[in-house]
């Protein structure tokens, strides 16, 4: 078990050299002028950031819930939609977007605090019984909000210091939104990893993650802190509901196309460690991106799609791995 | 202190611990012996919540822990160095120590100094992941571990497994200490028939899941040697 522990660190640190070096020889050959890269497909880059801090935004709560609880939830796109459907209420009673970050948070962890409760505690330790249940929790989910909010899309507009954009390189004009997008992804990102990482709770939940059994026995109440990290996730997955809000439409199906690059992204990026999140991200990100600047948005996605087919080939539980509940 | 009354433990469908029964008194150690799959870690695990028993009955100080959770048996005063260690790879020495501290509910901002003068083997490498440790390390450090919970009552499962001889001193050494010190009543599980003549009054033998034999040393002949801790 030991071994393969090593092992797994050492394809990473493989991975994470190679990305370096790839990075290191693209940078040597712009700047010795041996490749030239257009200004377009520097601006596209930029958009290729925001579009990775959008990835971002959306998998890092359903990461956390999978790497310390080992669920995969999936009403994940639901509980982003209902933090959206804040978001939209919010804005009705004259809130902004900083209103709806805070409410969008505590309406979606009091909803993942119904769900852990009510049915995921029971079922932990069967990785299939969570699939369909979560499944199941998404689609009642929708029929719930249509049945309250009716069919018709609501629009939530960005705060008006968000408005307008600075001009980068070339005549794309770059939206302040998408700053703001990068920001809170590396917000969600900071606080997170300070909350695993600098506080006593976050040192319970690397415990309980490493090995279940004898944190209960140091007296660690396992069930509490798996309680909360599915809360925390879940309030998470609320606030990319309200920051994403203003950047579509808000309907009882937008969390679908979110859950799916959300689940690309730890698929690639693993969770064995935090950084998988804006790791796989960047990588998606910035591959959707440029792809589509050569050819257009369908295919981005379809070669994006096929290249990570090929990554799980190559690193099965993603760059940065991934341990099972036990 | 503790009072065990025929408990029966599975695994899945398979019988391993039959109507098991033992008693330890306040300070007192009790050695567990027999040969490997006798059952002796997972009496250990029945007592700690790991692997509760089907039947029977546990109780710590008069307190039925039967179908209590790990976490509230470990408040309640049991304190577990379970075998293998484990030991959480990736936490550093300090932090290994400070989640014990924060399991039991004491202030975990950092490792009390009268742990180092317990184990002074642990003082300079605190903040060196526990993954990369010796064996006579991370056993240190599992007692150490479970000694700042202030327990009641520990459970040590063969402590001095897989060690060097040299090591395997030092260890025997703190159990001593703890034992002439009374700091807690102890059932430990061990191999080595010579440290249990050395440290303990009583002992008793599982075999298949039974006890076959308790008593005072004197009891432990060659005769009850050969039958149930021989090959
Ligand atoms: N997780 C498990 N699942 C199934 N059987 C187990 C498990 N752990 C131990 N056993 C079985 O239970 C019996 C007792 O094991 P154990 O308590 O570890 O013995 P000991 O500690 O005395 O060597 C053995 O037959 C072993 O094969
Ligand atoms: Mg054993």
């Amino acid at each position: 078990m030991l071994s393969e522990r090593a092992t797994t660190l050492q394809t990473t640190n493989l991975w994470l050299i190679a990305l370096g070096a790839a990075v290191a020889l693209l940078v040597v050959l712009v700047a010795t002028g041996t490749i030239t890269i257009s200004q377009r497909y520097i601006s596209q880059m930029m958009i290729g950031v925001s579009v990775a801090a959008i990835l971002v935004i959306a998998a890092v709560g359903l990461a956390i819930i999978f790497g310390v609880a080992g669920v995969i939830n999936m009403a994940h796109g639901q509980f982003i939609m209902v933090g959206a459907y804040t978001a939209a209420v919010v804005g009705q009673l004259g809130g902004n977007t900083f209103v709806a970050i805070p409410v969008a948070f505590a309406v979606v962890a009091l909803l993942g605090l119904i769900v852990e409760r009510g049915i995921i505690q029971w079922i932990y330790d069967r990785p299939l019984e969570t699939l369909l249940a979560t499944w199941g929790v998404g689609i009642i989910l929708e029929v719930l909000v249509k049945v309250i909010f009716g069919p018709e899309l609501y629009y939530v507009g960005a705060p008006r210091m968000l408005d307008g954009g600075i001009r980068l390189i070339g005549r794309l004009p770059y939206p302040y939104y998408r700053l703001f997008l990068i920001g809170m992804a590396i917000l969600m990102l900071a606080v997170t990893f300070y909350l695993v990482f600098k506080t006593n709770f976050g040192l319970k939940v690397r415990a309980v993650r490493r090995n279940r059994a004898m944190a209960g026995s140091l007296g660690i109440n396992t069930a509490r802190i798996d309680m909360l990290i599915f809360m925390f996730g879940s309030g998470l997955a609320g606030v990319a509901g309200a920051v994403l809000a203003p950047i579509k439409s808000v309907s009882t199906t937008m969390g679908f196309s979110y859950a799916v690059d959300s689940y690309m992204v730890i698929v690639l990026g693993g969770v064995g460690n935090l950084l998988g999140v804006p790791t796989g991200a960047f990588i998606i990100g910035e591959a959707e991106t440029l792809i589509a600047t050569g050819t257009n948005s369908v295919i981005g996605k379809l070669l994006v799609f096929v290249f990570i087919v090929v990554a799980i080939r190559i690193v099965p539980r993603g760059i940065f791995g991934y341990q099972e509940r036990r | 202190m503790l009072t065990v009354s025929g408990i029966n433990t599975f695994y899945g469908t398979s019988h391993i611990l039959h109507d098991v029964s033992l008693q330890i008194g306040d300070g007192e150690l009790i050695a567990v012996l027999g040969l490997n799959g006798a059952g002796k870690t997972t009496l250990l695990r029945s007592i700690m919540g790991v692997n509760p028993p089907r039947s029977g009955r546990i109780e710590l100080l008069g307190t039925d822990i039967t179908r209590m959770k790990s976490h509230d048996r470990n408040h309640l005063g049991i304190s577990y160095v379970p075998q293998g260690r484990q030991i959480i790879p990736d936490l550093t020495v300090a932090d290994n120590i400070r989640v014990a501290l924060l399991g039991k509910g004491m202030n975990g901002s950092q490792v009390p100094g009268s742990v180092f003068e317990y184990f002074p083997a642990l003082k300079d490498i605190t903040e060196r992941k526990g993954g990369v440790l010796s064996g006579g390390q991370q056993q240190q450090l599992a007692i150490a571990r479970a000694l700042v919970q202030k327990p009641k009552l520990l459970l040590l499962d063969e402590p001095t497994e897989g060690l060097q001889p040299s090591v395997v001193e030092e260890i025997q050494e703190i159990i001593k200490r703890i034992q002439a010190e009374r700091t807690c009543s102890v059932l430990l599980i061990e191999q080595r028939l010579d440290f249990v003549g050395d440290i303990t009054q009583r002992f008793a033998i599982l075999d298949t899941g039974r006890i076959v034999r308790q008593g005072s040393i004197s009891e432990l002949t060659d005769e009850v040697i050969r039958t149930h801790l021989q090959v």
